[in-house]
């Protein structure tokens, strides 16, 4: 029989297996019911979405951890699929996906593609989604998720190329959107060819791992395909990108001599202006990967030769199944657990017992009492620009001004208003007045409960007493008085009460979450807080 | 034989190491690593130390592990300083096994492959484990009768009872409840560097460390005498 076609079926099937395993984790499971997602084809949509999100983040190397990803879905839930999910919905259906569809609850995946060279099913390793540990900023371990080859391979195989021809393609296309001169194409452009940069130095590092654990996984093959693709990749397209980079460059300085030239660039130009900006920038650290795949390239080319060398001195090992030998015996009769650490012993090594030290005992007793700090002085590198400074205060005021001037506009009805309230009934934009960033709404309600009740004719005295020093620093009283005296409305308040919903007769959650909401570092994060009740009589 | 001074004080800062880190990778260390490596006297020193130590010193993959022989009171743990490391301080007997049976269970879940690793698994969940426990327990209790489980010493129902006693809490970490229970055995093998756990995330991966100890040494064809050992037999009666 004629079997020719069917050469390269084998590496067909390594394509469809992704899908095929990727469906299979997904299809007719019944956790996708409790999130209202029944139709399949909302789920596919929703699985590649996902992906394409750990992509993002993977292509930009940030962590990627089950809060990001459910933050994610959040979103798009609400902003898409408008499905009744709550935070913790979300951040279950995310689990859910990284956990089940994309990884199968850790078990390694296989696909079995037929050979037909050799007539026989031959195991083919899938994964789509890999895990790492991170520390985050305040020291918490986390899972951070990235894609895999696989993964990679998944996604970007959607233009039907051979992965080989696939980089060059992608420059043809970018040559020719360079000269006809489209330039926010060529931005897109570059940048898909710059993922598959990335995708290239992903591919050498996971390589490089499964080498280091164990080279018997690596297959020859995959080596030989490797070494080879870097090569090309390396030889191909380096000269081109750095052409493309001359190109660019002579582009940008052409653009802005003529800005000098003819005083108001007109704001097609400003926009052609930005973009090639753009793919500059993405092309000089597209030559920067390049260094990389180059230099990652020859490590693994020593690392396979080191490992090889070194199974080659050592024996083949011959291993028993734990689970017959073991487990199963255990099963059968449970007081072999008796002595069942003599099998775990190589596994745990004690430290040593500490031994103490006379000499401590007599040691002179350092004061626990640390002296005050000495003044601090700040030296700044560059002149202090006091104008910038003073602005950035100012802006900040700003910003607990307009807080707190939400918070009085529901104060001052009849009931007052509560946190859960605001929480609750508050559009986007008006949450994000309400909390700009987390620190400074957690300082302006630290301030507010320890005033607990404020009379405002005492501090109105008060001011008017006090010689007033100008600062720009965050003081309640002197914001909530420049408030009232700027709102007409306002101005025959006489008492505002804060009070912990756990001390009022109201039934209200006693703690209200606020989620995405932005820290200073610019992350979004989530936050709890006792619910208050605030009055303004 | 004559050695260098050299490579005395190599292969003592190499020991010296082992015993503080039980580890030397050739990524952090690789001076002491390329010295054991590359040097066949300070390999020997070493080696010579790890004797009169009780101990094994074994390099799989770029790092070199110290593995305490069995009897090492030292270095290795007795069943005692087990019992007392992984249950709480009026743990019985029961909770001992029961603290091995949850190892073990970990074991058999990550390294069922049968190909060029014995690694199988990439992570598991928390919850999946407990799941696992509760139920290869009561598979245990329902294979014997009530009268074989009187006769015998060790019996799954003890485990079972033992293990259902413990309460259920899930923000607890008390040794007295199932959570706490499970957590303390996870993070001893953690601070043996043998598995993470990631308790915001509720996941366990293992390191690097147990796969390759399972891989060239617990599941070695070589060392099936401890098998064995814990099986009660002589090495004829089995093979």
């Amino acid at each position: 029989m004629e079997t020719d076609f069917l050469r390269q079926f084998s590496k067909r099937m390594k394509k469809v297996g992704t899908y095929a395993l990727l469906f299979r984790n997904s299809i007719a499971k019944t956790t996708w019911k409790h999130y209202d997602f029944l139709n399949y084809d909302e789920q596919v949509n929703l699985i590649f979405t996902m992906l394409l999100f750990i992509m993002e983040k993977s292509l930009k190397e940030e962590p990627c951890t089950i809060d990001d990803i459910g933050n994610f879905m959040d979103q798009l839930n609400r902003q898409y699929f408008h499905k009744n999910l709550s935070v913790d919905d979300c951040k279950e259906l995310a689990k859910f996906m990284v956990n089940v569809i994309f990884c199968n609850d850790g078990q390694t995946m296989y696909f079995n593609g037929f050979n037909y060279q050799e007539s026989k099913f031959e195991e083919i390793y899938v994964s789509f989604v890999g895990n790492s540990i991170i520390y985050l900023d305040n020291d918490v371990k986390r899972t951070s998720y990235y894609l895999t080859e696989n993964g990679y391979e998944l996604l970007l195989s959607t233009l039907e190329v051979d992965s080989h021809l696939k980089l060059t393609i992608q420059e043809l296309i970018f040559q020719l959107h360079l000269e006809k001169a489209n330039y926010d194409k060529a931005v897109e452009d570059v940048k898909q060819i710059f993922n598959l940069l990335r995708m290239q130095i992903q591919k050498i590092k996971e390589a490089k791992e499964k080498i280091r654990k164990n080279v018997l996984l690596y297959k020859e093959s995959d080596y030989e395909e490797l070494v080879g693709e870097n090569l090309d990749r390396i030889q191909e397209t380096r000269n081109k990108l750095a052409q493309h980079w001359d190109y660019v460059k002579k582009r940008v300085y052409e653009l802005e001599i003529e800005e000098i030239g003819i005083e108001n660039l007109g704001s097609e130009q400003q926009e052609q202006l930005n973009c090639l900006k753009i793919i500059e920038s993405y092309l000089s650290r597209g030559l920067d990967e390049f260094q990389q795949i180059l230099t990652s390239h020859f490590n693994l080319k020593s690392l396979y030769a080191k490992e090889l060398q070194a199974l080659l001195q050592s024996k083949p090992i011959k291993r028993f199944n734990l689970r017959n030998e073991i487990y199963h015996p255990i099963m059968e009769n449970p007081n072999y657990l008796e002595n069942l650490h003599s099998f775990l012993l190589p596994l745990f090594v004690k430290k040593p017992d500490k031994i103490y030290n006379l000499n401590k005992a007599i040691e002179f007793q350092q004061p626990l009492i640390k002296p005050d700090k000495e003044e601090e002085f700040f030296t700044f590198d560059e002149e202090i620009d006091e104008e910038t400074w003073i602005k950035e205060k100012q802006e900040r005021l700003l910003l607990y001004r307009d807080s707190l001037k939400l918070i009085l506009s529901f104060a001052t009805q009849a009931e007052g208003v509560s946190l859960q309230h605001l929480q609750k009934t508050l559009s986007n934009a008006d949450l994000n007045r309400l909390i700009p960033t987390v620190e400074i709404f957690k300082e302006l309600m630290m301030e507010l409960l320890q005033e607990k009740e404020i009379n405002l004719n005492v501090w109105k005295t008060e001011q008017s007493q006090n010689i007033i020093q100008e600062t720009w620093e965050f003081e309640l009283s002197r914001v909530l008085l420049d408030l009232i005296e700027q709102e007409p409305q306002w101005g025959n308040l006489k008492q505002i009460n804060i009070t912990r919903m756990k001390d009022t007769s109201l039934t209200e959650a006693e703690e209200v979450c606020f989620s995405q909401v932005k820290n200073e570092q610019g992350q979004f994060i989530r936050i709890r807080c006792t619910n208050v009740l605030i009055t303004a009589q | 034989m004559l050695y260098q001074l050299e490579d005395i004080q190599f292969s003592q800062q190499i020991f010296y190491r082992l015993i503080e880190k039980h580890q030397i990778q050739e990524t952090t260390d690789y001076d002491l690593y390329q010295a054991y490596i590359g040097n066949e006297c300070v390999r020997l020193l070493v080696k010579e130390q790890a004797e009169t130590a009780m101990c094994q010193i074994e390099c799989y993959g770029d790092t070199l592990y110290l593995i305490p022989k069995e009897g090492n009171e030292v270095l290795g743990f007795s069943k005692r300083e087990l019992k007392q490391k992984l249950c709480s301080s009026k743990g019985t007997d029961k909770d001992y096994y029961l603290s091995q049976f949850v190892i073990l269970m970990i074991l058999v879940n990550f390294y069922e492959g049968q190909g060029a690793s014995s690694h199988s698994r990439e992570f598991m969940q928390v919850g999946e484990l407990q799941n696992l426990i509760l139920e290869q327990l009561k598979v245990g209790v329902n294979h014997f009768s009530n009268q074989e489980q009187k006769t015998s010493g060790i019996a799954f129902t003890n485990m079972l009872e033992a293990y259902e006693s413990l309460r259920s809490d899930e923000n607890s970490r008390a040794k007295s409840t199932k959570e706490g229970f499970i957590s303390g055995i996870l993070r001893f093998l953690q601070d043996q560097g043998l598995i993470e756990y990631l308790e915001a995330d509720d996941l366990i991966k293992t390191t690097d460390k147990l796969n390759r100890l399972m891989d060239f040494n617990l599941l070695n064809q070589n060392h099936y005498d401890r098998v064995v050992k814990v099986l009660g037999g002589t090495l004829d009666e089995s093979n």
